[in-house]
């Protein structure tokens, strides 16, 4: 398949917010009630367009447990958006939100695009956090932000797309060094489709003619 | 009628007798194990308890105390875990307000905490299977869990940990299931309704755990915890990536180059080239024994025969390697994403026993043929020998030395049968290679070294028991005495040795705290023999746990002698 750049996101937060619910749902566009414990991390890939250009989700799924955080931390690195998920009905994974943040700014590049995502937005009526909450608490710390439903599909595709978005601006802007792969971003190859974006063709394919 | 019902009770009754008759070192039973024949078995659990050390094969005498020892230990245990504060005597210093960390109700309180975590967890097991959402299998699921945090604080409950129990009470069950289905059909035999005892489902389950736990611990260790009163947890201050600390990491990254570059090159460099390391699907392979890999139904036959095969579980590597070779043509075909989506979701296996069987291949290629069926042998060219021979006898990295993981224990087991490959490989590469010449001319010493040192052994168990009149005894005692020295000169005069670990195995060299060798060295070695040991003491212990003959006094002095001597320059 043939992209223009191929994004890498983390999908961090406690367990249990429906992290990889939500990868299910933007990936496979389905809902699983209860969903095998992510072990060590998942992994997703989608296609999607931004303006009139193909881009490819590389997308890293996590476990949420502390535990096993160090083994998490080494695929912040080289992620250019980060997905940071809470649970509308438990507050304690919002009143979390500042240490999984602290941990993602201090172990990936400074201009990853963060969204800070209320996700279970289905089930109002067990809600413990008001939306208002996570909105000032994503102004607070320059997060996109939104509430979503993993089960019922609401907002995921447009909180994975608007973070591509934002990535993409930063790269029109040219806030992005994208010849540093450690960003999470990778130039594609849109005339060879076989070819992989980390084959040697495209590095050199990038340097031969700059940033597009 | 009553023919047809009884036939099954009686088949019944026969499999335990059976399994009363194992030996005790149960070669049928595990041959049968291996082949995969325990599918129908009604007697699993107990099985399951034989080959992890729980219950004596060969003495069925011995398993109703032997059980009952293991339930009273985990009653006790839950027992004593359990934090009552409403039976306390002085409300006014402890009570639900008290800040005191050895306050009863501070422990309570964490004790639901730690409760909390893992049902979290265990509600979520095996999604697609019913069995896992009964109430009482949940409750049950916790209660161990949650001993078993409080009896290995430092373990603690990890996530994962549940998967590896499920299998486990599954089996349990299973095996409870068929003995209340025989039992309202005939009087069952007493041993039988002891050890299988269905009032003991927690209790039996906890101590199969226990001991599959401590074979894969290292899956689950991390570096940096520290004590609360919920348990143990990392330190909030690391705020290193710790990912290099990580045993699991480095056991995978030892089965990539020590096991999977020399059966299957090819594969390997693919990986490499992709940048797909092995941690980052591996991991989940290795902390939950492949769960997540096969069905339910397949992954005990795996089980069965990762138990059958050693108690240290040293078949989990050369599953990781077998089944990374079963999807071989997928994945060099394959590109990055594809590649990762086929090691995450691994593909449905027709066959788990060619898994298996290809394991047992790997790891002991001498006594198990390749399995016929098995489409994907990888072709191990020259080059791939070579550097199998360089990574077996150059010197180890620092980083597999730290990191011989726990599970990796038989590197004898490895390289001997390979040892004999890499000689005919070098033979006829001899010439052109005076690497591998150089290589294989400490290999002739070490092998030198070790005949002298046993040499010596002998002589010196056999001095003291041979009568002082046989003259013809003595000259052949004087004649080892003299073989030994001439063996010893030659390596002393030669150049230094690296310690080759396939012989300290072999020869269960354990202990690196060396006592004062049995022949009084002189003066220039006794400085050496005190210098620590090149090799951790965690490799040594794996070393010794690795090998299943009983250990001897005298077998550990020779041993270290040996190793001293391996160890002069």
């Amino acid at each position: 398949m043939s992209y223009a750049y191929m994004f890498k996101y983390i999908i961090i937060g406690d367990t249990g917010v429906g992290k990889s619910c939500l990868l299910l749902q933007f990936t496979d566009k389905r809902f699983q009630p209860v969903h095998d414990l992510t072990i060590g991390v998942e992994f997703g890939a989608r296609l999607v367009d931004i303006e009139d250009k193909q881009i490819k989700l590389q997308i890293w799924d996590t476990a949420g447990q502390e535990a096993f955080r160090s083994i998490t931390r080494s695929y912040y690195r080289g992620a250019a958006g980060a997905l940071l998920v809470y649970d509308i009905t438990r507050r304690e994974t919002f009143n979390h939100l500042t240490t999984w943040l602290d941990d993602a700014r201090q172990h990936s590049s400074s201009n990853m695009v963060i969204i800070l995502i209320g996700n279970k937005n289905d089930l109002v009526s067990r809600r413990e956090v008001n939306a208002e909450e996570g909105e000032a608490f994503a102004r607070e710390h320059g997060l996109i932000f939104m509430e979503t439903s993993a089960k019922t599909a609401s907002n995921v595709e447009e909180a994975f797309i608007n973070t591509a978005k934002e990535i993409y601006g930063k790269i029109r802007e040219g806030v992005f060094d994208i010849s540093n792969e450690a960003n999470g971003i990778k130039l594609g190859v849109q005339q060879s489709p076989s070819a992989n974006s980390l084959s040697p063709t495209t590095k050199s394919f990038y340097q031969n003619t700059g940033c597009c | 009628m009553e023919d047809v019902k009884s036939a099954p009770c009686l088949k019944y009754e026969e499999e335990w007798l059976a399994l009363s008759k194992v030996d005790i070192e149960m070669t049928g039973l595990k041959e049968k194990i291996m082949e995969g024949e325990l599918r129908a078995s009604r007697f699993r659990s107990v099985i399951w308890r034989l080959l992890l050390g729980a219950l004596t094969p060969g003495y069925p005498d011995l398993w109703s105390e032997e059980t009952k020892a293991s339930r009273e230990h985990y009653k006790q245990l839950k027992e004593s875990i359990a934090v009552k504060p409403c039976l306390i005597s002085e409300p006014e210093r402890d009570n639900p307000l008290s800040t005191n960390e050895k306050s009863s109700w501070h422990q309570f309180f964490c004790d639901k905490e730690l409760k909390c975590l893992i049902k979290q967890d265990v509600v979520r097991t095996f999604p697609g299977v019913d069995f896992f959402r009964s109430e009482e299998i949940q409750e049950a699921m916790i209660s161990i869990l949650f001993c078993y945090a409080r009896e290995n604080p430092t373990m603690c409950y990890r996530q994962g940990m549940h998967e590896v129990l499920a299998p486990v009470v599954f089996v349990v069950k299973s095996d409870h299931h068929a003995l209340l289905h025989t039992k309202e059909q005939i009087t069952l035999r007493s041993d039988i309704l002891y050890v299988v005892n269905p009032d003991c489902f927690e209790e039996d389950s906890y101590t199969l755990f226990r001991r599959i736990m401590n074979a894969i611990e290292g899956s689950y260790l991390i570096p940096n915890v520290a004590p609360t009163s919920t348990g143990y947890f990392p330190c909030p201050t690391n705020a290193g990536t710790g990912a290099n600390e990580n045993q699991v990491i480095a056991q995978l990254n030892w089965i990539k180059e020590i096991l999977l570059a020399p059966s299957d090159p090819e594969l390997h460099d693919h990986l490499v080239k992709l940048d797909i390391p092995l941690p980052l699907f591996g991991i989940r392979w290795l902390r939950l024994l492949f769960g997540r890999e096969f069905p339910l139904q397949d992954l005990l036959v795996l089980w069965d025969a990762i138990f059958a095969d050693n108690r240290s579980f040293d078949l989990v590597n050369y599953i990781v390697v077998a089944m990374l070779s079963s999807v071989r043509k997928t994945l060099i075909e394959a590109d990055y994403t594809n590649c990762l989506t086929t090691l995450m979701r691994f593909p449905a296996v027709t066959d788990i026993s060619l898994i298996i069987d290809y394991a047992l291949h790997l790891k002991n290629p001498t006594v198990y043929k390749v399995p016929s069926k098995f489409k994907s042998i990888p072709k191990v060219s020259n080059k791939a020998k070579e550097k199998k021979t360089k990574v077996m006898n150059g010197p180890t990295s620092t980083n597999n030395r730290k990191f011989v993981p726990n599970n990796v224990h038989r590197p004898a087991q490895l390289q001997s049968p390979s040892y004999d490959q890499d000689l005919h490989f070098s033979d006829r590469y001899l010439l052109h290679e005076p690497d591998l010449l150089l290589r294989e001319l400490k290999h002739a010493q070490n092998i030198i070294s070790l005949c002298s040192a046993k040499l010596a052994q002998y002589h010196r168990v056999l001095e003291k028991s041979v009568d002082p009149n046989d003259v013809q005894a003595h000259s052949a005692l004087t004649g080892m005495q003299e073989l030994s020295n001439l063996l010893a000169d030659n390596v002393r005069k030669s150049e230094p040795m690296a310690v080759e670990p396939a012989f300290e195995a072999q020869e269960k060299i354990v202990s690196p705290t060396a006592k004062k060798p049995p022949i009084s060295p002189t003066d220039k070695e006794q400085v050496k023999l005190t210098q620590p040991p090149s090799r951790p003491r965690s490799v040594e212990m794996t070393l010794l746990k690795s090998t299943s003959m009983p250990i001897k006094e005298d077998d550990l002095e020779a041993a270290e002698f040996t190793l001293s001597l391996l160890k002069l320059s």
